[in-house]
This record gives structure tokens, sequence and C-alpha cells, in this order.
């Protein structure tokens, strides 16, 4: 099987509410390879999750799919029943959620989820073995010890740990981190991250790492997809979207990222992102950009390529070069 | 100075709350049990023995409850009692406990034409009143222990349903159910495993009472002739035979009377008991 993993290709997803319909994710398109990194960057309400998850079809109802394709492993996830989707998640993608505090079922022991993720072949012994040799991979300490805790039990960067090791009791092609550290202290943050990474590679996974925080990607991924009010608007490799942004808004993020060496202010970016309900034309980001113009306004702002493996949502990519490079 | 005082705080139990009610339900209900098997060696033997003369007297060393309009010992007819009305209310509540809540689950977790079926089905089911239709049901099938089972089974699990179903819709969307379902389980697991354990507890902890709902419809049962057939000591007969007698020997109906309350409680106490522990574990 050759081609990409995974390729998202002009993927909409729609969300009727009281106020009107939420165009969620307008046109996503991105690929992944077997075993790369890739980054969903963006601000909360961008449309990095719901991407996710329609990725493995679990946007909750009444959100839904309106238009574009899910092609893992070439076939097209779209519209697959959800006895056909059993068979993808698992071994195909499984999607590790955002708060370890809800993600876990408050009644079973952690053996006991982590077993049940295992293949059910070998004996019982085997799979507690397997379920120790998981529990210590994901650095839990005295993992013995720990097989008969509930999930209340646990701190959160230890629920975390755990649902690593059950994501990884599924061997998956394909793992979707969703914030996996954003409800965590800051010093647990950088071991789960390393954590992620280290098993990665052990494991030979593709991972979509989705974060707000485009500080944490820069040591772990890839290639990083910056997302904006349900678009991707910037996609490059990890080095030439440091180095030479070509959105406004990557620019923006870029410059908030706190740094203790380079001794210069944060910028924040001005502005708030737009409500999601009847997008008009033209670029999202517009009202808070400060190279904006008329044009900007009028149309919609093609997805257009500005380097090697390096694309841009924006009309202006050309002029931000002399820019960049901060 | 008030040692007494010092004493009486320090003697204050810690933690009062815990599974008290488990423990306190639980014995009383142990107690009960006990009573009702050992009603041979703890009674006068034969619940149904007439004396003609001792007729309707009143509570006494020799009759603790008093005997009835045939001289029938109501201590010994309360006891054996216990034995058919805790039979049939425990017995009687297995399969609608069961059956509803699986049903409550699936029509929950599917939503659409699963659910709309079901709760169209137990619609139609509650539109009519609970005791109408098992007369009616008991009416058609004859009277007798198997048909009250089966006049129960087909109405009594529309309330489990109800509250599984609720529940289930709420657990759904948490997100622990969407990290099982991206992991690839079958859904029929995803229901059993995961979700029924989070949404069952409503159901068990009305397990409790539905004990009492089923052991007063027993009585009203008997009361109208549906239900045991007489002379066997079942409660809710004994207290509508006794209604005749309530100026003249009140205890012929109000002994079975306080047995009913008696194990009303011990079901509620421990109904009690199992949700805060059911809560504890679910925080």
């Amino acid at each position: 099987m050759s081609g990409p993993l995974l390729a998202v290709e002009d993927l909409r997803v729609e969300i009727p509410t009281r106020h009107g319909i939420v165009q969620a994710v307008r046109g996503v398109s991105f690929t992944v390879q077997r075993g790369e990194t890739l980054a969903l960057v963006g601000e909360s309400g961008s449309g990095k999750t719901i991407t996710c998850r329609a990725i493995v079809g679990l946007i909750h109802s009444p959100g839904h799919i309106t238009d574009g394709r899910v092609l893992f492993q070439g076939r097209d996830l779209v519209g697959l029943s959800e006895r056909e989707m059993e068979g993808i998640r698992g071994r195909g993608i499984v999607m590790a959620f955002q708060d370890p505090m809800t993600a876990l079922n408050p009644v079973l022991t952690v053996e006991a989820q982590i077993t049940e993720a295992l293949s059910q072949e070998g004996s019982a012994a085997a799979r507690r073995g397997r379920v120790l040799e998981l529990l210590r991979q994901v650095g839990i300490p005295d993992p013995v010890h720990r097989l008969g805790a509930y999930p209340q039990q646990l701190s959160g960067g230890q629920r975390q740990r755990v649902m690593l090791a059950i994501a990884l009791a599924r061997q998956p092609a394909l793992l979707l981190a969703d914030e996996p550290t954003t409800a965590l202290d800051v010093t647990i943050q950088a071991q789960i991250l390393r954590l992620i990474a280290a098993l990665q590679r052990e494991y030979g996974m593709a991972l979509i790492l989705v974060t707000h925080d485009l500080g944490i990607v820069y040591h772990m991924v890839d290639r990083v997809a910056v997302m904006y009010a349900g678009q991707v608007v910037e996609l490059a490799a990890r080095e030439e979207l440091f180095a030479r942004p070509r959105h406004p808004y990557t620019i923006g993020l870029i410059r908030s990222i706190p740094s203790a060496d380079r001794g210069r202010p944060l910028i924040p970016i001005p502005g708030t992102p737009p409500e999601l309900i009847g997008m008009g034309s033209g670029c999202p980001f517009a009202p808070r950009c400060e190279w904006a113009s008329a044009e900007c306004g009028r149309g919609e702002i093609p997805f257009a390529p500005v380097g090697e493996g390096h694309w841009s949502r924006c009309l202006k990519a050309d002029q931000l070069e002399a820019v960049a490079g901060g | 100075m008030s040692t007494l005082a010092q004493r009486a705080v320090a003697s204050l139990p810690v933690k009062p709350r815990l599974a008290s009610g488990l423990v306190i339900g639980g014995s009383m209900l142990l107690a009960l049990a006990a009573a009702a098997l050992l009603a041979p060696a703890l009674s006068s033997g034969d619940p149904n023995a007439q004396n003609f003369e001792a007729i309707l007297q009143a509570p006494s060393l020799a009759h603790p409850f008093g005997t009835d309009n045939f001289g029938r010992d109501v201590f010994t007819r309360v006891l054996y009692g216990a034995q058919i009305d805790l039979r049939i209310g425990v017995l009687a509540i297995i399969f609608p406990f069961l059956f509803g809540s699986l049903a409550g689950a699936v029509a929950g977790y599917y939503g659409g034409w699963v659910d709309a079926v079901v709760m169209r089905t137990v619609d139609v089911i509650t539109a009519v009143p609970f005791l109408v239709l098992i007369i009616a049901i008991v009416s058609f099938l004859g009277s007798g222990e198997m048909n009250i089972f089966l006049a129960i089974g087909a109405v009594g699990w529309v309330t489990y349903s109800r509250l599984v179903r609720g529940e289930v819709l709420r657990e759904k969307n948490l997100e622990y159910v969407a990290a099982v379902r991206s992991l690839g389980f079958p859904r029929r697991r995803i229901i059993l495993r995961h979700l029924l354990p989070n949404a069952v507890a409503p159901a068990i902890i009305f397990l409790a009472s539905d004990v009492i709902l089923v052991i007063l419809t027993t009585a009203t049962l008997g009361f109208l002739g549906l239900g045991i057939r007489p002379p066997a000591p079942e409660w809710g007969m004994m207290i509508s035979e006794g209604r005749e007698f309530l100026s003249s020997g009140w205890w012929v109906a109000a002994m079975p009377g306080f047995a009913c309350m008696y194990a009303g409680l011990a079901f509620i106490l421990l109904g009690d008991g199992i949700a805060d522990i059911l809560r504890v574990r679910g925080q």
C-alpha cells in the first residue's frame, strides 16, 4: 500500500444550534504519512478537536460531516456504518481525549481498562504481564500496586499515562492525541510529551498532536498545520514554519510564544476569533490582521503553495517573507 | 469539668452517613429473613391451625400478636407470611430489573427507531394504571404465584427502562464513552460493560422500593381474591381479612401491616445505603 496513511480532503463539519448552523470545520485538507507526527495548532474553537473526532467518526450529535473525504489506508471513512468504524478504530486509529479526569471509566480498575484493550489471545497471566509492561512503559511507578486502582485514585498525570497505556494496548497505526497536556501541570506536560514522542518511535505510530500551544510542538513534530476558524491556514514542515511563516496568524502565534532567552516582549494577537455562524466570504483573520487590505474581505482565499511542501491561505503571503525570521 | 459532655462528643461517630443505611437495612432484612426461615422453631408451628377456644384474643404472652377470627396465632402467620411475601417480592423484580435496564440502555444508546419502539411501548404500558393492568393480566391468566410473576414481569420493567435510559442519555456523551468507542470496542461491550454499570445506580435504588410495591400489589391481588389463595398466610390477604375485625381485634390487620412497614423500611434503608456506595464510587 503506497500513499499517505491518512488523507483528509476538503472536510466540512456543521453543527446545527439554536442560533444557527456552526460551520466548525470548513474545508480542511492534510495528509499524514506512516510514522509521521503532525501538529494541529490553533486557538480554542478553531476546529482542531472536531476535525479529529470527524476522522474517527465520533462527532457529537447533531454535528455531522457535510462534505469531504477521510481516506485511511486508501479507504474513505466518511459514511461508514458504526459497525464498519468499529473495525477501523482500535488497530487503525485511536483517539486519546483531552481531559484525563473524564476520559476513563470511573467504575473499572486500571487493570480492567487496559486488559480490555489488549487482544484477547493468550493466558490471563500473559495479559497481566503485558499490562504491567505497558504501565512501566508509560512511567507509572510501582505498577503492581496500581493495577487495582480506580481512576479517581490517580493524579491527572497518572490518568493521562493510563490513557496512553490503553491506547498503546490497541497498537494503533495512527494516534490522535487531543491536547494531551492541557489539563496537566506545566512540570508534568514536558514529561508526557517526551513520553508520547518516545512511545511513538517505539511503536512506529503516526501521531496527530492537537494543541493550542505552538511552543510545545517545536521539539517533537515533523509538520505543523495551523488552524483558524475551521480552516487550515498554513501547513509546512516544522523548521520551515518557524523560519519562514507565511500566514499572519502563524506569525502572531510565534510572536506570542513565551521565551526566556530572547528577551523580547510577547506580542499578543489583537481581537478574538470570529463566530462560526453564517461566515461571510473573505479571510476570517482579516479583522485582526495588520497586513489586511480591502481585497482580503472578498471571495474565498485560496490555499496556495508558497514553497516546498508549504501552503498558506493568505493573499499577502509573498509580502510576509521579509517580516518572518524574528 | 463536663466529662460527660466530652465523652458524649467523643463517642459521636466520625462518619455517621457512609453505608449506615446499608448496615441497618441489611441487618433488619437479615433478621426478617432469619425469622421467616426459623418460623417453625420460633412460633407455634402451624400457621393454619385453628382454635375456636381462643378467637380474637388480644396480644398476650401465649399469642404475642393475638389471634384472628379462627383462633389462628397471628404471630405464627406473620412469620410464615414473611416467607411468601419476601419470596414474591424478591423474585418478581428480577426480570423487570434485568430486562428493563437492558432495554433502557439499548434504547438510550442507539436512539433513533430502536429508542422509539422501546419508549413508545413503555408509554403504552405506563398509560394504563399499574394496578389495573396487573389485575387485568392476573384475571386473564388466573390466580397463583407464577401468574403474579408473569404479570409483574410484563408491566414492571418500564420504570427501570425509563431510569436507565435517562442515565444512558447523559452518560453516553461523556468523554469516557467516546474514549472506549475510539478503541474500536463493539457496541454490545460498550453498553454492557461501560455504560450499564455507570447508568444502573438509580435502577438499583428503585429496586428496593419496588420490592415493597410488589408486596403491596400481591396484597392487593390477595384482597381481590386474585393472588395467593387462602388460607396461605400472605400479609396482604391477612390485612384485608382483618379489616372486618378492626373494632373488635385491631391486631389481626395491624400486625401484618407492621410487618409490611418493617420490611419496607428495611428495603428503603438498604437502597439508600447502596445509593451512598454507588455515589462514592462514581465520584
